[in-house]
């Protein structure tokens, strides 16, 4: 069978994903207290609702969307409001938080309305009620990219979208998530993605799994065949970095290009992620809001796994859901998100967010931090690099502050391909990253 | 618990600048194998006084430039010994150790670390080496000895032999079996040309260079000396004779494709290499000198920043876009 891939770069590091494959979705720990973050979304952070010492209930509103390109956060727990403050978030910066005292039994018993299953009939349903329900419930791109996922249902008129593209190439190494809730959730996936593909009105929906994912892309055929599912097939893609990237994947399924600067809307796709679908489901179905979300909790643990965790735990408890270090002292780095991507933490007591898609433990085996040696000119990060950008020029533009040079920084995702690969180990997507501040920044001044 | 900050990725690839560097260590080695062989022992202390003296400049300049901390590790990468066992392969058999010393020098200090050291020589340092002693010490650097006999005959090489005797005496000397494996003469790292692809294949496998430079630059000399082969087969060598003579082979595998003084896009790899045949193909036929590898490689380094700036690569979604 034919496998999909993107047509340029990228690179195959080793998966790592056998400690945490297959292992079953566990329920995290209910914190004695926890900081929700009101950015936990891209766009403008949203408005807290709530004022010190009111009592809230599992899945109310706590803040709200704050115009156009933001979501709302809802409280993951029943509890008090003990503070609003502050606080360092897995983001790296100090952002503002709702810090909730947890009421243990309250929340056992206020989460009950979210397990009954309300009966939908989707093709009655009005496709703006489905839009205001992923909005209401405060669904963001769960990959990790978290774009308030109501704007990216709402296409612009002059941009008319044919096809649906459900991501689960799941390509950073070390993350099982998306794999595991494929596996146990199947249908809710896909029912999730019904609700998407009404809203669009499109008739293409495609699910892009790796290849390494078999067993979830054989269940995926069958459940498909089963229910019945109108315009839905399943596309097998290469295993390969970075094959999830939105452009990348486009590319990969259906040939076309997005326009550097432009959204996918520009070519007529939507691409929405595993975890994106179910939440969709659980809002629709089960009127649940974003409240928690699947999190590979991996590597150096000694229960390496998929926990489900609720938004606010610490990156502490989490790691202690999945039994703690192996050895404290061997530990070198842990991180938020994949080992690609991923951001490393200093301070273990920043909180799960909607886009926490992984915590993966590096030990003194696996962690390496190698000088940065002179550029050797091989090309390596050029051939390496997806969007066709060259990095090491990049790089030296941001080093030496050299603006005209820098123009093209905007188009990096910072997928860590060229870093990947460079021999003399040269912080390349670091540099690019602070080119394109400096690039940002003089624009800005020039307007 | 210590926690490390850093920028992502946190994984990274194998191949590091010491992997890089001693795979092309490696790929010289048959052909270092086949010189002394051919030439004897003494083969073997040029290559070694050549190396060793590329190393105690790059210890030497690297001390003088406050880089104490790092003269263990930097003189170990490999990268001054490549440029010393290079420069040993383009010297003749018999040439004299102290001036082999100097060669190194100039290599390593002269065009490598007075334009900043390692990624930012503009120049091939080994080549800059052999041109240097061959502007200095003409005698010695044109000195051919014949192969496998003791007391040293002189010979011309193949290339030399076509610039003042003509074709018939050419042929009338050597067969193509004697280009593949290397029983005519000539500087020490070009006398096989199977040893020399050995080599090469490894750094293809290895991926330590890709093909577009080696093809282009032969294909350009092939096509160019094949035109002339084609109109006067009398009097010009074939294409064949150009690839597996001289120093093609060795410029074309090992010397063009050094990543800091070549392009680093495929399409300006093609372009340089393709320069690199055509100036090689011009002075072999039309020039001086009988063989034009070393300068020209030379002049197209020159040209690497020119032809950088008009081969980028095609960014992501600004052309080709679908309805």
């Amino acid at each position: 069978m034919r496998r999909f891939t993107f047509g340029r770069g990228g690179v195959h590091p080793p998966e790592h994903k056998e400690a945490s494959r297959h292992q079953p979705i566990v329920p995290g720990p209910l914190p004695a207290e926890m900081a929700v973050h009101l950015n936990q979304h891209l766009g403008r952070p949203a408005k807290a609702l709530v004022a010190l010492k009111d009592a809230v209930k599992v899945g109310d509103l706590l803040a709200e969307g704050d115009g156009l390109i933001s979501a709302g956060i809802h409280a993951p727990v029943s509890g008090t409001v003990k503070k609003i403050e502050r606080r360092l978030s897995a983001s790296g910066a100090y952002e503002n938080a709702i810090l909730l005292e947890v009421d243990a039994a309250a929340t056992e018993a206020d989460a009950d309305r979210f397990r009954e299953v309300h009966s939908v009939e989707l093709e009655a349903l009005d496709r703006q009620v489905l839009l205001d329900a992923i909005k209401a419930a405060g669904i963001v791109g769960l990959g990790g990219a978290t774009f308030p996922t109501h704007v990216k249902l709402a296409p612009p008129p002059d941009m008319p979208v044919d096809t649906l593209v459900l991501n689960g190439a799941e390509c950073e190494p070390f993350l099982t998530a998306d794999h595991q809730l494929l596996l146990e959730q199947p249908e809710a996936v896909l029912r999730g993605a019904q609700v998407f593909q009404k809203i669009l009105g499109v008739p293409a929906v495609i699910v892009a799994i790796e290849a390494n994912k078999p067993d979830a892309i054989a269940l995926l055929e069958a459940r498909i065949q089963a229910l019945g599912l109108k315009g839905f097939q399943v596309a097998i893609l290469k295993t390969r970095y970075p094959q999830g990237g939105e452009k990348q994947l486009i590319q990969a399924l259906l040939g076309r290009e997005v326009p550097s600067g432009k959204l996918p809307f520009a070519v007529g796709v939507v691409v929405q992620n595993i975890a994106t679908a179910f939440a969709a489901y659980e809002a629709v179905w089960h009127g649940k809001p974003v409240l928690e979300r699947v999190v590979t909790v991996t590597g150096y643990v000694k229960r390496p796994g998929n926990y489900r965790l609720r938004l606010g735990t610490s990156i502490r408890e989490a790691i202690e859901a999945a039994g703690g270090f192996v050895d404290e002292d061997r530990v070198r780095a842990v991180l938020h998100g994949g080992p690609m991507m991923g951001k490393s933490l200093r301070d273990l007591d920043v909180t799960v967010m909607k886009g926490t898609s992984g915590i993966v433990v590096l030990s003194e085996d696996d962690f390496r931090y190698e000088k940065e040696g002179p550029c050797i000119r091989c090309g390596r990060c050029i051939a390496a690099c997806p969007m066709g950008l060259m990095p090491t020029e990049l790089a030296v533009g941001a080093q030496f502050s050299l603006v005209d040079r820098l123009g093209d920084a905007a188009d990096c995702m910072e997928c860590g391909c060229c870093s990947y690969v460079c021999p003399t180990h040269r912080k390349l997507v670091h540099w690019i990253r602070l080119g394109k501040a400096i690039h940002r920044n003089h624009a800005r001044s020039k307007a | 618990m210590k926690l490390n900050l850093t920028s992502s990725p946190h994984l990274h690839a194998e191949a590091d600048l010491k992997r890089v560097m001693y795979d092309v260590v490696i790929a010289l080695l048959p052909a270092c194998a086949v010189s002394v062989y051919l030439f004897g022992f003494f083969t073997l202390a040029v290559i070694a006084t050549a190396s060793a003296a590329a190393l105690a400049c790059e210890a030497g300049v690297l001390y003088l430039r406050g880089r104490r901390k790092e003269i263990r590790e930097t003189v170990f990468d490999g990268s001054a010994l490549i440029t010393g066992i290079l420069l040993a392969l383009n010297l003749p058999p018999a040439f004299p150790l102290w001036m082999t010393a100097v060669g190194s020098f100039v290599a390593i200090v002269i065009a490598k670390h007075l334009f900043g050291g390692l990624g930012y020589n503009l120049f091939n340092p080994a080549l800059i080496a052999r041109v240097f002693l061959l502007i200095s010490y003409p005698v010695h650097m044109t000195a051919w000895v014949a192969p496998r006999v003791s007391d040293s005959v002189s010979a011309a090489t193949p290339l030399g032999l076509l610039k003042t005797d003509g074709l018939a005496k050419v042929q009338g000397t050597w067969s193509t079996m004697d280009y593949l494996l290397g029983t005519t003469s000539g500087s020490l790292g070009e006398m096989s040309a199977l040893a020399l692809l050995l080599g090469g294949a490894w750094l293809l496998y290895r991926k330590v260079i890709s093909w577009q430079i080696p093809v282009a630059m032969l294909g350009t000399l092939a096509l160019f000396t094949g035109i002339f082969w084609m109109v006067d087969p009398q009097k010009y060598a074939s294409p064949l004779f150009h690839i597996l003579t001289g120093g093609a082979l060795l410029g074309a595998l090992f010397m063009a494709t050094d990543m800091v003084t070549s392009p680093v896009t495929p399409k300006g790899m093609l372009i340089f290499g393709a320069g690199i045949g055509l100036i090689t193909g011009l002075i072999r036929l039309f020039g001086g000198f009988p063989e034009g590898v070393s300068f020209a490689i030379l002049i197209l380094n020159a040209c690497v920043p020119f032809i950088d700036r008009y081969t980028k690569t095609r960014k992501f979604g600004v052309r080709g876009v679908a309805a």
